[in-house]
């Protein structure tokens, strides 16, 4: 037995960081809060998403379990109601239903055994930079529109985002200056390519978050770590690098 | 339930295979990735069911630490399938714990790409596989059973050429009857000698057929005969070489999954007097001739009871003597191939039909018989005609001159 409530606004976040990987996915349900892991098909990218348990409005989980939920057609519940409404979330061991005002929904879930749970590795990464959510997704929207590839760079003193298109002199720089950032650690410069549709799908999926970590190596995986819903939960994204032709 | 043994007792690596020849191949190629990228990208593993494809592939990433990531025939590999996960993921090293970066792609079951354009099709598959070979930065391995199947067409010839190629063949008995000694001994069953001989004989060089008898011995008693699909080659070598009985070779084409209407045009073909025996050729001309009628007249009343009959006759071909010393190469139906070649003449004479048909209130099937030749006089040698009627038709008339009516 589990009984949540939910507002809209916190699952569509929730489903939307998701979907930009899977569209179906293992959710553990622990005592303190909602757990997942995904990794997107061709094992490019990994996001790991904990809420804790004071971002819904109400939370009994007795005992763990793991659903496999299939979150496409919770957006298209989610279509059908406004931002603040409350969804009553029940699964009795058989199916798992919603009911959003006098709407009742129930959808059959998914063998969790069928879908991949990453392990998330670890990962040592040099270098780390705090800073707002806006200025990467400005770098990002402009590279984007000339490339599929973009480049994280980071020197002593700055964190550049770049990206080039099909010729030398289409080109798309943001950079950020160690004195625009929250937190800057540097250990040694670093430079890895990663593709763009993966960070803009994951950065816009981020509503509520304000402040960022980036972490680069050089050619190495990035590591994106946010805090979401005002503190109530976080997630981590993980994306490997382009490989350099060589 | 049980784990079934066959996943139980895959091979972990590759010299369990027992293919040292093609597994030492498999590792070269592997190991040319180290110094950046080969001049093939692709590894084609073929050969027929349960001789260890699969498994040497999964072996193979296990053995140089690559992450794995497979497609088969249950995912949908249309073009933009494809292009989506395994074309954007090649580009990039893996996520996934973070071996040695690279991840093997494994495109398995490739020669059964159903390229029909519906959904869940796999519309567009075999150039978005071409392309893949072109351009990935991540090793490729495809798996298919039929070379020639999957070499057929412009695009498979290309796939091919991108890869290296392995063969997998038949296991003899022997290796098969000492596999399933091994997992007696391991599981602590007794099954007897001979009836563990008639199980490896029984699966025709079929690992996995093998192993998943002896599994389902316990459940019920006695190795049945198993289905054995042929390729079309094989019974055209078995029929004109008069290998087996014609019983055995109509249960065959039956279990071919090819039309009685395509196999006779193979047979057409392949029936030759290689002896120079006219009397056995002619009888076996007749034959077939007599098969065609019952063909023609399931065509007409669509009675496809007719069928049995022509593959009776058809089967029946075995019993001339046609067989030669000499070894020749069995050949595709020309038919089919010129069919293929007049394809786009073919299409430009339909529609030039069509539309002058259209022009002066007749058919087309009335304009192809009787007029079309005399229009295409008439543009060829009447300038004016010609403008008169590219407008009057809108004709591509540059098409319709290369027809050569």
């Amino acid at each position: 037995m589990l009984q949540i409530k939910i507002d809209a606004k916190t699952m569509r976040e929730f489903s939307n960081i998701i979907i930009t990987l899977v569209p179906e996915a293992r959710v553990d349900f622990r005592p303190d809060g909602i757990y997942t892991k995904v990794m997107d098909p061709a094992h490019v990218a990994m996001i790991s998403l904990e809420i804790n348990r004071d971002a819904f409005q109400e939370f009994s989980v007795e005992t763990e379990e793991s659903l496999g939920l299939d979150i496409d057609k919770i957006r298209n519940l989610l279509k059908l109601s406004g931002p603040n409404e409350i969804i009553d979330t029940k699964y009795d061991g058989k199916k798992i239903s919603y009911r959003l005002g006098n709407l009742n929904v129930s959808n059959p879930l998914i063998d969790p055994s069928t879908l991949t749970t990453p392990k998330i590795p670890n990962i040592d990464l040099p270098n780390k930079v705090v800073t707002d959510i806006s200025y990467l997704n400005t770098g990002i929207r402009a590279a984007e529109g000339i490339a599929e590839v973009v480049t994280f760079n980071v020197k002593p003193d700055e964190f550049k985002i770049f990206a080039k298109g099909e010729t030398d002199s289409e080109t798309t720089e943001l950079v950020i200056p160690k004195t625009m950032t929250k937190e800057f650690i540097y250990n040694s410069d670093a430079r890895s390519s990663f593709a763009l549709d993966y960070l803009s799908k994951f950065i816009r999926s981020l509503e509520s978050t304000q402040e960022i970590s980036i972490s680069v190596g050089n050619d190495f995986p990035v590591r994106i770590e946010a805090s979401i819903l005002n503190g109530k939960g976080k997630v981590s994204f993980l994306l490997a690098p382009r490989i350099e032709n060589i | 339930m049980e784990v079934p043994w066959v996943e139980k007792y895959r091979p972990l690596r590759l010299d369990q295979l027992k293919r040292e020849k093609g597994t030492e191949a498999m590792k070269t190629w592997a190991k040319s990735w180290n110094d950046g990228i080969p001049e093939k990208r692709g590894l084609l593993l073929y050969g027929p069911p349960g001789t260890g494809k699969t498994s040497a592939a999964k072996a193979l990433s296990l053995e140089m630490n690559w992450d794995y990531l497979e497609f088969n025939a249950s995912d949908v590999r249309s073009k933009t399938a494809i292009n989506e996960t395994a074309l954007k993921g090649s580009f990039y090293n893996t996520i996934s714990e973070f071996k040695g970066g690279k991840k093997l792609i494994v495109l398995d079951e490739v020669d059964s790409l159903y390229e029909r354009n519906i959904e869940g099709g796999d519309a567009g598959g075999k150039s978005a596989i071409s392309n893949l070979l072109d351009r990935t930065l991540n090793p490729v391995v495809l798996i298919a059973n039929n070379l020639y199947e999957l070499r057929s067409g412009m695009t498979g010839k290309a796939l091919v050429d991108k890869c290296e190629i392995i063969e997998f063949q038949r296991y003899r008995s022997i290796q098969i009857l000492s596999v399933l000694r091994e997992i007696c001994r391991e599981e602590q069953i007794y099954c007897s000698q001979d009836k563990l001989t008639e199980i490896a004989a029984n699966s025709n060089g079929d690992m996995r057929a093998a192993i998943n008898d002896l599994q389902g011995f316990g459940d019920y008693s006695g190795a049945q005969d198993r289905d054995v699909t042929q390729n079309i080659y094989n019974i055209m070598n078995e029929l004109i070489f008069r290998r087996k009985p014609a019983r055995e070779i109509r249960q065959e084409i039956i279990n071919l999954g090819e039309d009685p209407d395509t196999f006779i045009l193979y047979l057409l073909e392949n029936v030759f007097p290689y002896h120079l025996d006219r009397e056995e050729f002619v009888a076996a001309l007749q034959n077939i001739a007599r098969a065609d009628l019952f063909l023609g007249r399931v065509g007409r009343r669509m009675n496809y009871s007719l069928w049995g009959y022509a593959t009776d006759l058809m089967a029946e071909t075995t019993i001339f003597e046609l067989k030669g010393d000499k070894y020749l190469k069995f050949a595709f139906p020309s038919l089919i191939k010129r069919m293929g070649q007049l394809k786009k003449f073919r299409n430009i004479r339909d529609e030039f039909a069509s539309k002058s048909g259209k022009y002066v209130h007749k058919s087309r099937a009335f304009m192809d018989r009787d007029s079309l030749k005399f229009i295409f006089q008439l543009l060829l040698k009447d300038e004016e005609i010609r403008a008169n009627l590219e407008e009057k038709m809108r004709l591509d008339i540059d098409d319709v001159l290369s027809l050569d009516l």
